[in-house]
Parts: C-alpha cells; structure tokens; sequence
C-alpha cells in the first residue's frame, strides 16, 4: 500500500476513506449522549430535544474535529521541522505554555477583564514563548537532539504548570475555576461564532500546509537536505514554527491543553500509508478531528451526570502509547 | 468539693486563652460562641465577623505556615478535617489539636459541640446549636408546605462564558441548605460532590431555579450591572424553564460556602429564591 | 579552454568566530572530476558546503555561471547543483522510491510529481542499481544501499555540477569503486563532479584535478599526479608511501607504517 508512487487517484481515494471516517464520526456522535433525544422531535425543533442535539452536542462534536484535527495537525508540523516523531504541542510543553498566557490574561484581566482577543493573544505569545524556549534549550548549533529536545519539553511544562498553579493560589474564587480549564483540556459546548472562529484559522493554516507538502517532505528529511532541494530552509521552519504555534494556541485557548492527539494520530497515518506529507497533512486533520470526537463522546457518556475532561482520557491512551514510542526508539539506538 | 470543681473551672478556662483557627468556618464557630477575645490567629479567607480580619493570619486551609502558628503560642488549634496532615503535623510539635469536620448541617453542630467541651462551656454550645435548629425549623415549617423546586447551584465556572460548569451536587453542604429550603437538586445522582456538568444533562433535566454564583470573581458581593450580564449569558438557552421564566439568578455570598452559624440566613435566602410566591 | 561553471576566489568560512577555510581559489569547468582532499578538520566538507549554498555568510567569492552562489534563488539552483551528504539520518519512514523522488522537488511546483518526474527518478534509481528495493523503507536499507539512493536522488535533479561529501566511506570496496565508476560516466557527460574524499588511491585513479586543503588553508590545486606527491602526502597528512606504477599505467599509493 505504501510503495506505490502518489498519483491523484490514489491520494484521492485514501483522503476519501478519512474523511468518511471523520464524517461518519460526525454523524453518528451527536446521537449519542446520556440524555435521551428522539430524533423526530430534533428535525421539528422541538424543545429540549433539539436544543440538546444542536446547542450542547453539535456543538461539542464539531469543536472536537476541528480541535482534534488541528493538533494532530500541529503535531504533524513539529515532527518535520524538528525531524522527531516524539514531538507534539503537548510534549514539547507548547500546550502548557499557551495556557500560561491564557491562564496570565484572566487573572490579570488584560483586554478588559480577560475577554477573548486578549486571552488568545495572549495564549499565542505563551505558545511562541514555549517553543523558543524549547528549541534554544534543546539545541546546540543547528543541532536538536531529541534526547534533550523531550527534557526542555518537560522543563518547561512543568515551569508552566507550576507558575498557573501559583496564580490559581492567589486568584479569586471564580477565576480559581476558571484556571481549572487550562490544566486539564476539556470540549465544551461553546458557540457556533467561537467554532467558526477557530475554523477560520486553522483551515488556512492547514491548506498552507498542504500546498506544500512537497517541501514539508524534504524538511522531514533534513533541513540540508531540504536546501539543497530548492527549499528556502530557515524561513519555511520559522513560517512553520509559527503556523504550529497558531494553531496549538487558538485550540488551547478553547479547550485548554489536550495532549497526545498530534503523537498518536499522525503515527498511526505513517504505519498505514507510509510518511508522504500530502497524504498525512490532511488525513491526520480529518482522523485527528475523528479521534477527539470518539474520545469526547466517552468523556461525556463514561461517568453521568459527571462530564469527565476529555484531557484525562486523550492522556490516559497518549501517555502509554508515548512510552511505547520510546521504549521501540531505545532499541534503535539511544534516543 | 466546691473549692475542688472552681479550681479546675479556672484551670481549664486559663488554658484555653490562646485559639488558632485553620478555616472560616470554625472562626465563625468561635464568635458565635462568645470565644471571639480569645482568637489569636485565623486565616486568610476568614473575613467575618469584622473583629476577624483584624487578627493575625496563618495563611489558608491548605497552606498553613507552621512558623506562624508556632509564632502565635496557642494553647488550642483547631484544625478542619484536611488532606495535608496539619493535625499530625502540630500534635508532633506537642501542641493541643483538635480535628473537626462541619462539612455539613449536622457537622457544624458536632463542631460546635466538640469546641464547646474542649474549651468548657458546653451550655452556651447547646444554646447556639438549638437557636440554629430553631431558625431551621421556622423556615422548614414554611416549605414543607410548598411544592419542590427543581434547582441547580453552579459553584463555578469560566467567567464570561457558559463553559465549564462546576455543580453542588450529592452529599454537598449546598445541597442539604437546598433540601431544607424547598428544593430539589437537579444533580443529586452525581457520584462527586462537585461534578463538572455537561450542557447537554443541564438542558435534559432542566431545573427551574438556577442558582449562579459562577462569575463572581469575590463571593462577597455582586453588583447589578455583573447580574444583568450574567443574565444575558443565559438567555441564549430559552429551552431552559428558568432562562424563559426569568428564574436565573446570580448569587454570590460568604454565607454560602462558608458552613456555620450563619447557615439560617443563608437558607432563609435560599427559600425567597425558591419560592418568590410564599409569604416571609 | 572551456570556461569556468564553478569558481571560487579567495573564498573563506567562519563558524562561530572561528576561521575554519580561508584563501580557496579555483575555477572548475564542465566535464571535471575534482577530488577535495586532506586530513581531518582541514576544511573539505566546509568548502563543499559553501560550493552548495549552505553557508551564504561565506567570506570571499564563490561563482555559479558568473553569479554569487548566495545570490542564487534556492529553486534555480538546485536544478543546477545538486548535492550528496555524507549520509542521511531518517526519522520517518519514506520509501526509497519516495527518497530518490524528492530530487525532482525543485521541477514542480503543484503537489504530485510529472511523467517527466518519474522517468528521470526512474533512470536514476537504474544507473545507481537501487531499483530493486525502491519500495522498502529507507532506514532499513543497508549504508550502502542507502547511500546509493542518496546518490540517485541528485542525479535526479539532472544537475549540471554534483557536489559529494565522502560518498564512499561507509562503502565496501566493490560499491567504493561502483560509485567512483558511475561518478566518472557522469563526468564523461559533462557534468563537474565534486568529490571530497579520504580515500588518495580513488582520487588517484578517478579524479583529473586535486585540491589539497591543510588546517583550513588550501594547499594546492592541479592535476593529481602533480599534487599527489609522496613530499606533499608526507607534509600534510604526516603519513611515509610511495608511488606504485601499476601495470596498465599509472600510479598506486602505497602507505608505509
């Protein structure tokens, strides 16, 4: 399956089967759920069944694809810059560090009492901060070693996590919860505005992407590599440095950190069909985006009336599966 | 014999001059029993009664400074039932603890009692106790008569949004206040005692009365300006009985997380919300 | 005289504040087989990065048909100068067919690769004997192997110069001298191929010219029985031989210990 050269049928036809997955997870999601909805009553709008199925469930559902889509995608875009299957928002510490900005915001009150421009910009910036901080620690030259790549990741989660925690211990009562969000990740159902916003960035950012997957490949490869193929090197890897950053950042601001999705998805996509960006850029958005839906639907169905945050199961399937990864790389050769 | 029993009177009353108290509720505990003038230290969300905030700090429930207290010289901690082993933690350095839990109604009273033995006046610990219970009782009296209001109290939240909503929910202090003051919680079935809750269940049960103490950034006190916005908040689910009714109200108060003596305004508050209709 | 495609004038490096090449000057035409030699840390691998665009703070001058390599837009001139690491550390798991296919990046700009593409990956993969295992993964090939799907990729690119760091060293000697013999029909086309090397016996018998760097200073640059003298070997790399004529003529170093 993996060997064949790429023509437009055959991408076509893998992107067609992931997005049949994706859609059918679309689809099917929003039927289920702890209260029950009939669905005649939906089709009429009548009350509470369609308001459940569009106001709390549609909602959830269509933030969970796009969410998850996007970090796996995110995920997929720092695995080729930093040439390191082990690299994804959350293990890099750049989820924790868009929440720190986030997390800064509230509790400051920037933007007038912590409203969304501010919050997101401010989220960016701690995503940016984050992955400098990473890099500059990790590197030695132009060197990044994936040993000291995943200890700056640490680090610097736990920085972040340890200064929200110092802001959650002297903030009020209410932005006490508010901070809860922002250490755990959980899909809530928001509004059909903030969904369309987040769409509005991620898709471009995707499609950027995607048009040039061909360079995305030879960076993949090595960034010499990717020179001496016509690829202007430093600039795609700081264009694609903050495209990550953008949308690890716009996600986390809604959802807080959810981690794992972007190692998990995009490893399973190079097993199947082999490490062709064009077909692994938009099949981890759409299996990522599937994966996030079936992940919300057992965090708000596991435990009723209690809504689980679907940060806990994402990190319950990731981080066995991250120690998987690294106990097979170990045998290959010492990190 | 006389001489006997005055002599251990005074012996017990010059021990106890000195008490910490490691939460709210117990220095409400205290002033309500006449035992404020012997307070010595108290924490930092410890804010009424006003003779309270004047007095030295020892930092907060969970993150108490031993320095401090041990500064203090007390003859008497008393510790709220806590997951950081301060109890054990103080007996080791041979001061008196003794561990309460008024988590709920009837803790409070056992906690008012156990203080009141400890410190010697049990008379005016069972005075306190039945003027409470009375208080309970007046009010009880009333709703017992009335129809159950099904109702939601959401602790908390993301403010500015409708996302992340922390319930009261089964076994919780707010939910037994509720229970007395005529109402019924939508999330008694919930296996924690504060659950995040989904949309989706909030709109399959829909509750009558939402109570919303959410956005509030203090739970002192709420302005009107932040209740009408609150309110707006809400009017996007008009499938919700209390958004159409107009019966969603922003709370924020003390009274409300802070177990104690002042359990009988609070439920006082609670059945004019339930039951705007009743006379009170 | 064919004129110069490659020239480098006073052409210097340096890394971090540390001077490591200074003083490179040569003019390189078509058709040439050029062998970069010296000991360790003498410059090579930088003088070739420099030749490939891969260090545009290069000090000096260092011409591609007349124009400053910096100057060149990445794309143009990777359809003209292509380049082989000395060995290419795969993370993901790309095919050798995959591999080899990336040469033509710089051909196309829509995401899936011409007919025109294919054909010439395909030549590629036949001249360096790599099609056999073009579906395999990449990382699971052995050093050889690899290193001759690295090779066929930048003659993919049909490039007019090729630029090789040690493309041999992990090499045994019959793919040594299958390399060198390729490198040397390509030559014959009329490409100029750069070779940086360890081994003096290939250049020997393969290269036409040498240049010889020492300590980041270059040495000498001409014909490699005019460079390759047992004083100049003795000198630079503090190593005894002697020259050998072999029996089809020319010469044979021979190391004495």
């Amino acid at each position: 399956m993996r060997g064949r050269a790429l023509t437009p049928g055959r991408l076509a036809r893998i992107l067609a089967v992931c997005a049949g997955i994706c859609l059918a997870a679309l689809v099917v999601a929003p039927w289920i759920g702890t209260a029950h909805v009939d669905p005649r009553k939906v089709m009429a709008g009548a009350a509470p069944d369609a308001q459940i199925f569009f106001q709390a469930r549609l909602t959830r559902v269509l933030l969970s694809v796009l969410a998850g889509g996007a970090l796996a995608t995110a995920g997929v875009i720092f695995q080729a810059l930093l040439r390191d299957s082990l690299a994804d928002p959350y293990t890099l510490g750049i989820s924790s560090g868009a929440s720190l900005g986030a997390v800064l915001a509230i509790c400051f009150g920037w933007g007038g009492g912590g409203r969304l421009p501010a919050v997101w910009i401010a989220a960016l910036m701690g995503a940016l901060a984050a992955l400098l901080m990473v890099i500059g620690l990790a590197s030695h030259g132009r060197r990044v070693s994936s040993f000291s790549l995943l200890m700056s990741g640490v680090t610097v989660n736990t920085i972040a996590i340890a200064v929200i925690l110092l802001l959650q211990s002297v903030a009020t009562f209410g932005q006490s919860f508010a901070i809860n969000r922002w250490l755990m990740g959980s899909i809530e159902s928001v509004e059909y505005s903030t969904i369309a916003g987040l769409a509005v960035v991620v898709l471009p950012v995707l499609v950027y992407a995607w048009r040039g997957a061909r360079s995305w490949n030879l960076m993949a490869a090595g960034e010499e590599w990717a020179s001496t193929r016509g690829v202007a090197a430093s600039r795609f890897m700081w264009r694609g440095f903050l495209a990550g950053s953008l949308i690890t950042g716009t996600v986390t601001v809604i959802t807080g950190p959810v981690g794992f999705l972007g190692l998990i998805v995009p490893h399973a996509l190079r097993l199947w069909f082999g490490a062709d960006h064009r077909i692994l850029l938009p099949a981890s958005f759409l299996l990522g985006g599937a994966f996030l839906v079936c992940c919300d639907t057992v965090a708000r169905t596991v435990m009723p009336p209690v809504d689980v945050p679907v940060g806990v199961i994402t990190a319950m399937l990731g981080g066995p599966f991250f120690l998987w990864l690294l106990r097979a790389r170990q045998k290959r050769y010492w990190l | 014999m006389r001489v006997a029993a005055g002599l251990l009177l005074a012996a017990s009353l010059f021990a106890q001059q000195r008490i910490i108290s490691t939460t709210p509720s117990v220095t409400e505990i205290l002033f309500a029993l006449g035992l404020g003038p012997r307070v010595v230290g108290v924490t930092t969300f410890c804010r009424y009664p006003e003779e309270a905030r004047r007095l030295p700090k020892i930092g907060t429930f969970l993150d108490p400074s031993m320095e401090t207290i041990l500064g203090l010289r007390p003859d008497l901690v008393i510790v709220q039932k806590n997951p950081v082993r301060l109890t054990e933690r103080l007996r080791a350095v041979g001061l008196r603890v003794i561990e309460v839990d008024p988590e709920s109604m009837e803790g409070v009273h056992q906690t008012i009692a156990e203080i009141a033995r400890t410190v010697g006046i049990e008379k005016q610990g069972r005075e306190l106790s039945a003027r409470i219970r009375s208080g309970i009782e007046k009010v009880k009296r009333v709703t017992a008569k009335l129809p159950r209001r099904r109702v939601v109290f959401f602790v908390g939240r993301t403010p500015g949004t409708l996302d992340g909503l922390i319930a009261a929910a089964k076994g919780s202090y707010l939910t037994e206040l509720l229970a007395d003051a005529g109402g019924e919680n939508i999330f008694e079935d919930s296996p924690a005692a504060y659950p995040k809750v989904s949309l989706e269940e909030l709109l399959a049960r829909d509750p009558e009365v939402i109570l919303d103490m959410g956005d509030s950034t203090l739970t002192g006190a709420i302005t009107e300006e932040h209740k009408r916005e609150v309110i707006r908040l809400w009017d996007r689910y008009q499938t919700l009985s209390a958004v159409r009714n107009h019966r969603v109200y922003p709370v924020a108060d003390d009274r409300f997380v802070i177990p104690g003596p002042r359990m009988v305004e609070a439920l006082r508050i609670f059945a004019k919300l339930l039951h705007p209709e009743a006379r009170w | 005289m064919v004129t110069a495609l490659l020239e480098f004038r006073e052409a210097g490096f340096a890394y971090n504040g540390t001077r490591v090449l200074e003083g490179a000057t040569a003019a390189l035409s078509p058709g040439e087989l050029v062998a970069i030699v010296g000991p360790n840390g003498a410059g090579k691998s930088t003088l070739l990065s420099v030749c490939a665009g891969l260090q545009p703070s290069y000090e000096g001058s260092c011409l591609y048909a007349g124009r400053e390599v910096r100057d060149w837009n990445r794309r143009e001139f990777a359809r003209e100068v292509a380049f082989v690491p000395q060995s290419l550390r795969m993370e993901f798991p790309f095919t050798c067919e995959q591999v080899v296919m990336m040469g033509r990046a710089p051909f196309g700009d829509g995401l899936f690769e011409s007919e025109e593409d294919f054909r010439e990956a395909e030549r590629a993969m036949e001249l360096t004997d790599c099609a056999a295992f073009r579906n395999r993964d990449f990382r699971a090939l052995s050093g050889g192997e690899r290193q001759r799907v690295v090779l066929a990729s930048a003659i993919a690119q049909r490039p007019r110069v090729l630029l090789l760091d040690e493309p041999t060293t992990f090499l045994d000697l019959k793919h040594q001298l299958l390399i060198y013999g390729l490198l040397r029909d390509l030559r014959k086309q009329g490409l100029l191929v750069v070779t940086v090397t360890h081994d003096l016996n290939l250049a020997l018998s393969f290269a036409g010219r040498v240049l010889m760097l020492q300590g980041g200073r270059q040495r000498a640059c001409g014909a490699v029985e005019e460079v390759l003298t047992p004083a100049a070997i003795r000198d630079v790399f503090e190593v005894e031989c002697a020259m050998i004529p072999q029996p089809g003529g020319g010469q044979w170093i021979a190391y004495a210990r």
